[in-house]
């Protein structure tokens, strides 16, 4: 009896642990569509909705198609253990660089044509071409998230007008001064709870990339340009004090809530935000705020971008499901029916032609979609810096995050992060 | 029963034997050797993401090159350093003034003081997050009351690790003191009505007779005191990131760093080594010098 439960036992396990190495078939459901797993992960509560809007008109639409589906979390392990286990979905909102190795992607150069690559450009296809010369993303949007946001009541109450300052934009010291007349005992002007980011992203658009793009490849964050903008932005908390110190103890959630409870007169946060903050903080109208020039010299954005991956399937489902694929992705990159999700989150059409047709449409009743447009189109890609770059952005933030604290100087956070380039370089 | 037909059900219950525990050693070789194997392997072949044959110790010289790995290590063992003591002693002596109570009391008392174990690390962290609100956070309300003024906390690099460390003292030391409790149980009671009436105090009973014989119970609590303290991460990532700076930053938390943030495999399976040499270290040391008397 004993040996008879043993082996019971262990056959489940056995079973249990081997169910998993299945010989792998092709996707084809059970009515012989192909079918086509997708992938996203929610940038706005309910976008996952909107999708399955879209999902769904595109089977009826294409009855030899199946396309799943999946609203996955704002984690990438899903992905990494998909691609271990060599069960990647076929698409997939990738915001990676190119991190994950090569061959986990099929090459979308094959599937451009001549007339979509004028219309994305060079910068774009560039950006979405990996060292070896892959094209690992399809192009779906463009965007800058990151923005100082300002409650327009209270920016109005203080006399000040939120448009103009969208139009004509503002110094250094006039954001410190428009931070002053907004705070009162019980308010202050202006918060941050992701200083690192913010520094990282004023470095960017005043003293360049973190690193030279050309060889010799040269740290460019040691120069006086860079030292300015770690002080001014130490400077709001101890010498201006417009910002709390106590926000850094804080999440970018906990500062939301600060800043609906009107504690707070401008924060930085994402645009993806305002229709949640105006809602539950009563505002009547959140007004995204340009960042403001420092030493005259305007701020000049990364533009990012988003895209849509094609993972290699084992074993390859043929050129014919691979088509379908790209056919399905070129179609979600593309404003639908008058919509274009990321726009939710100010994201405009990769492709210049669809900008044009759909850009109109966006900026006419919202100011702040027509700053955003402005910036976007002067804007320049991030470049595609070497991988080294990444560890110093990460040292970069570091430091930064030891200025902001009082830890050290705003000099000493720019020597310091220096010295540490310097030895990643050598 | 003669000799062959004894021998014939001993191999028969033994093959039962063996098949029983065959699923704990299946899932031992599968989900603990074989990563453990694959980590030691990979900490000498990948670099990035890729497997680009034997690098020899080039991983390992990165970490120990790698400008966030010694502070890592230092607030790694300044955690340790003062959790660990906490660990050992906060819980003997609830222990001690629990075994004081009634019955009845004993039962409240041992729920809940063992209450915050049912918590996860993450949820912990999470109202602990709330009490260091630097604006309306619990423990500014509290240390105001007595006069001092209040602090940033998690957002200071000067208090940061203080704050991570305080809350794991406070958190809870159920476990260890249910531990405790059980072994106190174990001391005979004559020794204690000895010491009475050699006219031993509470404190001189504790010291001389309780904390010797719960030797064993201690050098257990000690080594898994360390043991998880080493690989402190949850209040790292739930609650600072590691920040500011590198304040908070630990070990654990600079391995999934450098794993899940920047793919750097073959660093973070060297960095994951060297944990584990030095956790296996400090308790063969710990055994060497603190067991040496133990009797199980």
């Amino acid at each position: 009896m004993k040996r008879r439960l043993a082996v019971l036992l262990v056959g489940l396990v056995a079973l249990s642990v081997f169910s998993g190495c299945v010989k792998k078939t092709k996707r084809i459901d059970q009515q012989k569509k192909d079918l086509i797993q997708f992938w996203v992960a929610e940038n706005f509560e309910g976008e996952g909705k909107q999708w399955e809007k879209v999902v769904e008109k595109y089977n009826n639409d294409n009855p030899d198609v199946k396309v799943e589906l999946s609203v996955k979390p704002w984690d990438r392990t899903p992905l990494n253990v998909a691609l271990q286990a060599k069960k990647p979905p076929d698409v997939v909102f990738h915001y990676f660089s190119d991190e994950l190795p090569a061959d986990a992607y099929e090459d979308l150069l094959d599937y451009l044509t001549p007339q979509e690559k004028e219309d994305f450009g060079p910068e774009i296809i560039q950006k979405f071409t990996n060292s070896k010369g892959k094209m690992y993303n399809w192009p779906w949007f463009i965007f800058q998230t990151a923005w100082m946001i300002g409650n327009g009541d209270l920016l109005k109450q203080a006399g000040l007008d939120p448009e103009q300052i969208q139009n004509d934009g503002w110094t250094w010291e006039n954001f410190i001064n428009t931070c002053k007349k907004t705070s009162d005992g019980e308010r202050y002007g202006y918060g941050d709870a992701q200083s690192p980011e913010t520094v990282n992203l004023l470095l960017n658009g005043l003293a360049g990339p973190i690193v030279s793009t050309t060889k010799p490849v040269e740290f460019n964050w040691g120069t006086q340009a860079a030292l300015n903008v770690m002080k001014n932005y130490r400077d709001l908390i101890y010498k201006d004090k417009v910002m709390p110190k106590e926000v850094l103890g804080i999440d970018v959630f906990g500062l939301h809530e600060k800043f609906q409870r009107k504690e707070f007169s401008i924060i930085r946060s994402w645009i993806a935000w305002i229709p949640d903050l105006e809602e539950k903080g009563n505002i009547s109208k959140i007004y995204i705020l340009p960042y403001p020039q420092m030493d005259n010299k305007e701020v000049k954005l990364n533009v990012g971008s988003g895209g849509w991956s094609v993972f290699r399937q084992e074993p390859s489902q043929g050129e014919a499901h691979l088509e379908k694929v790209i056919a399905f992705v070129k179609y979600i990159s593309k404003p639908m029916a008058g919509e274009f999700i990321p726009s939710n989150w100010s994201g405009l059409p990769a492709s210049r032609s669809d900008r044009e047709e759909f850009l109109p449409q966006m900026t006419k009743d919202d100011p702040n979609i027509a700053l955003v447009a402005k910036f976007l189109e002067s804007g320049s890609m991030t470049p595609a810096l070497p991988t080294v770059a990444k560890k110093m952005n990460e040292i970069v933030k570091t430091y930064t995050s030891e200025a902001m604290s009082g830890k050290i100087t705003a000099k000493q956070a720019v020597e310091k992060w220096s010295a540490e380039a310097g030895k990643l370089l050598n | 029963m003669n000799l062959s037909l004894r021998r014939g059900i001993h191999n028969r219950e033994a093959i039962a034997g063996y098949l029983f525990v065959a699923p704990v050693y299946i899932a031992f070789i599968l989900f603990t050797l074989y990563p453990l194997v694959k980590s030691v392997i990979m900490s000498f072949t990948m670099v990035g993401t890729e497997y680009v044959g034997w690098v020899g110790l080039q991983n390992y010289a990165a970490v120990f090159k790698d400008y966030a790995w010694w502070p890592s290590v230092k607030n790694t063992i300044i955690y340790s350093a003062v959790v660990v003591p906490a660990a050992i002693f906060i819980p003997f002596f609830l222990a001690a003034l629990v075994r004081l109570m009634t019955p009845a009391a004993q039962t409240i008392a041992k729920s809940c003081l063992y209450l915050p174990q049912v918590s996860s690390g993450l949820v912990m962290s999470l109202v602990w997050f709330w009490i260091y609100d630097p604006f309306n956070g619990l423990m500014n309300y509290l240390i105001g009351k007595v006069g001092i003024p209040p602090q940033i906390w998690l957002g200071d690099a000067n208090t940061a690790l203080l704050a991570l460390i305080l809350m794991s003292v406070l958190a809870g030391h159920g476990s260890n003191m249910l531990l405790y409790l059980a072994a106190m149980g174990g001391i005979p009671n004559t020794l204690y009505e000895v010491a009475r009436l050699e006219g031993a105090n509470w404190w001189q009973t504790l010291h001389n007779i309780t904390w010797p014989l719960l030797r064993p119970t201690v050098l257990y609590v000690m080594i898994m005191s360390i043991i998880s303290s080493f690989q402190v991460f949850t209040p790292a990532y739930v609650m600072t990131r590691g920040g500011p700076g590198l304040a908070t930053s630990t070990v654990v938390y600079k391995i999934f760093n450098d794993l899940f943030t920047y793919f750097s495999f073959g660093i973070a399976t060297a960095e994951a080594l060297l944990l584990a040499v030095v956790i296996i270290g400090i308790s063969l040391i710990q055994f060497r010098f603190f067991a040496s008397d133990v009797e199980y």
